[in-house]
């Protein structure tokens, strides 16, 4: 598509909106520094137990990665397969958005390290049989090749044009290295065999499948908030064509994840379904019931199935569906790690300690250093929006 | 100590393990004569070491032996008792072909495990292939192999290397308890060793499944990949959290893995993963693990499966034997005899 001419000026462009939203970054950054601070200075690692090892910081980590790399490919998906118009110059919002989301992902999975320090062990000593030495790396390769583009947009619209040929090449790799980061990340706890209910389900492909919805879910907001297109007829246009494809999405979505639940639940193995009924019946049986199936599916799909034409519906479906999303990797991680191994049931009494048990649920302190991360995502992402993504949308302007 | 010498002898430590370095160290010699007893008795007894540490660690070594010096005759006579007690006691010759050991070998048996792991330290590592044989019958589910495991090791609080699980079997009046304990299996195709991103933790030639703290970032992965759940994290807490100060046994290294290793915040172990190494550190020096000399039932049992004589070797040939979770095919050198 050529730029428009009825691009009107961008979103954030006022020093209103700059300012309340580093506002609200620095309320952010500031209520979860204490977190921070406990993990950096006094060590301390939340609730997570030796049986649970991994918990919320995790959880948000794989939802942080879903959304980043589904946000580029259904980005790319939308506008060369669905050639869906008016998304060009929304180009560098989801690039930037892209590498925010990165970087919260990165100092998240960082602040979960028992020796946050030795992270550049990973770089210099990898070991290329783990799965994790190939995330590390495929999402270090990811960064670069985001910050390259990025990079472009900051030098200008004749920068871009110039190293055109180059950045296309990139977006085309990073299509590849995005599914393949996907499918390690997956494979990484698909591969536990000692752990049946991670075990037993497609992981690989359910995180594709996640991390395409969830992405095009935060990319259609990008567009309404943020679309250079803002104010013309192609703007609405261009919103109710991806709502149609985020129906579609959601309800292959609905029909993967029912298919792999049932695959599991069938047989009632109890090494394998054991993890499903944590998810469904366990103490937080309301994440997935009221979080993620009524907020984040059921009220999408109602929105979406009778008002999808309506540009209220589809803020509020895209709304609803991210925020119900938040939950569902979570909900994968943690039922698979609180119960024990068949045949070592009696682990759970053998020693006790309150590090030394099935039960988790999140501290404060681990909250506070979500909302940290969440703080430095936004933080990235409006100073980059400022200096970055405007005076590039104000040369097309 | 990894060559074939002609003349069998003692061999010479190479590591800095304190009970072998220090004045008074303990010779395998002395190990011999003591019944394994001296194994007990480590670094605490070195030169240097706190006086009250030594006394406080010296009263558990003491108590440990002692109990396991008085246990046999102490099991017989409860035994015989017992026999004499009970109309109904079960014919002996119903029960499985245990290792039943008469009473000078039963008394002499760590001896024998003592000599067969000098054995086979003469020979090179990896021609060494060590397993642990667990008796569930004759385990009481006392826990001193986890307290001597824990003093061995001076594993800080939430840290455990040698759980016993205990299993309710049986509906009244027909019931049972079955104690467990749960080494590390240090399985042959252990799928923690693959699953570290920096190479922290591998197998050994021996078969020991070894960690390096210092290159160990604590990303937990090896933990999710267990399906024994026999690595356990350490938080760094103490057990004199919230009282007044540390307490000096919480101020004594440790020595695994032959390194000295102090307990501090920040620094490793402490944010590291840790698991049962089966004593290499004692193994290295000539020593058999603490879970193996303070078992006070004589039901664990140590040695080299490479060796046809051993005593391992015999036990791990009987029909009773199995071990956990085969079907994973984890091949644990732990084996259980049930
Ligand atoms: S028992 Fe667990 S920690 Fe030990 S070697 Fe096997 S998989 Fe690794
Ligand atoms: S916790 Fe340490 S040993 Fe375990 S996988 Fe991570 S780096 Fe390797």
């Amino acid at each position: 598509m050529q730029p428009s001419a009825t691009v009107v000026a961008p979103r954030l462009n006022r020093t209103i909106d700059y300012r309340v939203s580093l506002g609200i970054t620095f309320i952010a950054l500031l209520f979860g520094a204490y977190g921070v601070i406990r993990v950096l200075v006094f060590k301390e690692h939340g609730a997570l137990t030796s049986y649970v090892p991994w918990g919320l910081w995790v959880g948000v980590y794989v939802f942080l990665v879903w959304l980043e790399v589904g946000m580029i490919l259904t980005y790319f998906l939308l506008r060369r397969f669905l050639q869906i118009e008016g998304l060009r110059l929304l180009a560098p919002v989801v690039m930037l958005a892209a590498i925010s989301a990165l970087i919260g992902a990165l100092f998240v999975i960082g602040m979960d390290l028992g020796h946050p320090f030795r992270f550049w062990k990973a770089y210099l000593q990898p070991n290329f049989g783990s799965l994790m030495s190939w995330m590390i790396w495929l999402h270090t390769l990811y960064l670069f090749i985001l910050v390259a583009e990025l990079f472009a947009y900051f030098k200008g619209k004749d920068y871009v044009d110039r190293w055109k040929i180059y950045l296309n090449f990139l977006t085309y790799i990073s299509i590849p290295i995005g599914v393949l980061l996907i499918a390690v990340i997956g494979g990484l706890f698909g591969v536990v065999a000692a752990r049946p209910f991670w075990n037993a389900s497609v992981l690989p492909l359910m995180f594709f499948i996640a991390s395409l919805v969830a992405g095009l879910g935060l990319l259609i907001l990008l567009h309404l908030i943020f679309s250079p297109t803002r104010g013309t007829p192609q703007y609405e246009r261009t919103a109710v064509r991806m709502a149609r494809v985020f129906l579609g999405a959601i309800i292959i979505g609905m029909i993967a994840s029912l298919a792999n639940g049932l695959v599991i639940a069938y047989p009632n193995v109890p090494a394998y379904a054991e993890g499903l009924k944590l998810v469904l019946f366990g103490p937080y049986w309301w994440t997935i019931w009221i979080v993620h199936l009524a907020i984040g599916v059921l009220v999408p799909l109602i929105l979406l199935g009778l008002w999808r034409t309506r540009l209220w519906a589809i803020w509020a479906a895209s709304i609803c569906y991210l925020v119900g999303f938040t939950m569902v990797p979570v909900n994968i991680i943690i039922p698979g790690l609180a119960y024990p191994m068949p045949t070592m049931e009696g682990i759970k009494e053998a020693f006790h300690h309150p590090k030394l048990t099935f039960d988790y649920a999140p501290m404060f302190m681990e909250w506070q250093v979500v909302v940290f991360a969440v703080g430095l995502s936004l933080l990235i992402f409006t100073v980059g929006y400022r200096y970055i993504v405007e005076p590039y949308l104000r040369e097309h302007h | 100590m990894d060559n074939l010498t002609e003349e069998p002898s003692i061999p010479e430590p190479k590591v800095a393990y304190p009970a072998m370095s220090g004045a008074r160290a303990s010779t395998p010699e002395a190990l011999l004569k003591s019944g394994g007893a001296e194994s007990c008795r480590t670094r605490d007894e070195s030169p240097g070491g706190d006086p009250g540490r030594k006394q406080f660690l010296a009263g558990i070594a003491a108590l440990v032996g002692l109990g396991a010096l008085s246990m046999p005759s102490l099991v017989r006579a409860g035994m015989a008792a017992a026999a004499e007690d009970s109309a109904d006691a079960p014919d002996a010759s119903l029960l499985r072909d245990g290792p039943r050991f008469d009473e000078d070998e039963a008394e002499n048996i760590i001896v024998r495990m003592q000599k067969e792991l000098q054995t086979a330290m003469r020979k090179p590592i990896e021609q060494r292939k060590w397993v642990m044989v667990i008796d569930l019958r004759k385990c009481t589910g006392c826990g001193a192999c986890t307290i001597s495991c824990i003093a061995e090791n001076h594993l800080p609080a939430g840290v455990v290397y040698r759980p016993v699980m205990e299993e309710e079997l049986g509906t009244y009046p027909n019931v049972s308890i079955r104690s467990t304990p749960r080494p590390c299996m240090q399985c042959e195709t252990a799928p923690c060793v693959p699953v570290c991103p920096v190479r922290a933790t591998w197998i050994r030639p021996d078969g020991i499944v070894d960690m390096d703290y210092d290159q160990c970032i604590g990303c937990r992965y090896c933990m999710t990949a267990c399906p024994y759940h026999a690595r356990t994290f350490d938080f760094g807490y103490d057990y004199s959290e919230g009282t007044p100060a540390r307490q000096p046994y919480e101020e004594v290294p440790n020595y695994e893995y032959n390194k000295r290793w102090q307990q501090r915040k920040g620094r490793s172990p402490v944010g590291n993963v840790r698991k049962c190494h089966f004593c290499s550190h004692k193994i290295d020096a000539g020593m058999l693990p603490s879970c193996v000399t303070t078992c006070i039932g004589y039901a664990t049992y140590f040695g080299d499966a490479n060796d046809p004589e051993s005593l391992v070797s015999e036990l791990i040939s009987r029909s009773n034997k199995i071990r956990l979770k085969e079907e994973m095919g984890t091949r644990p050198r732990v084996f259980y005899l049930i």
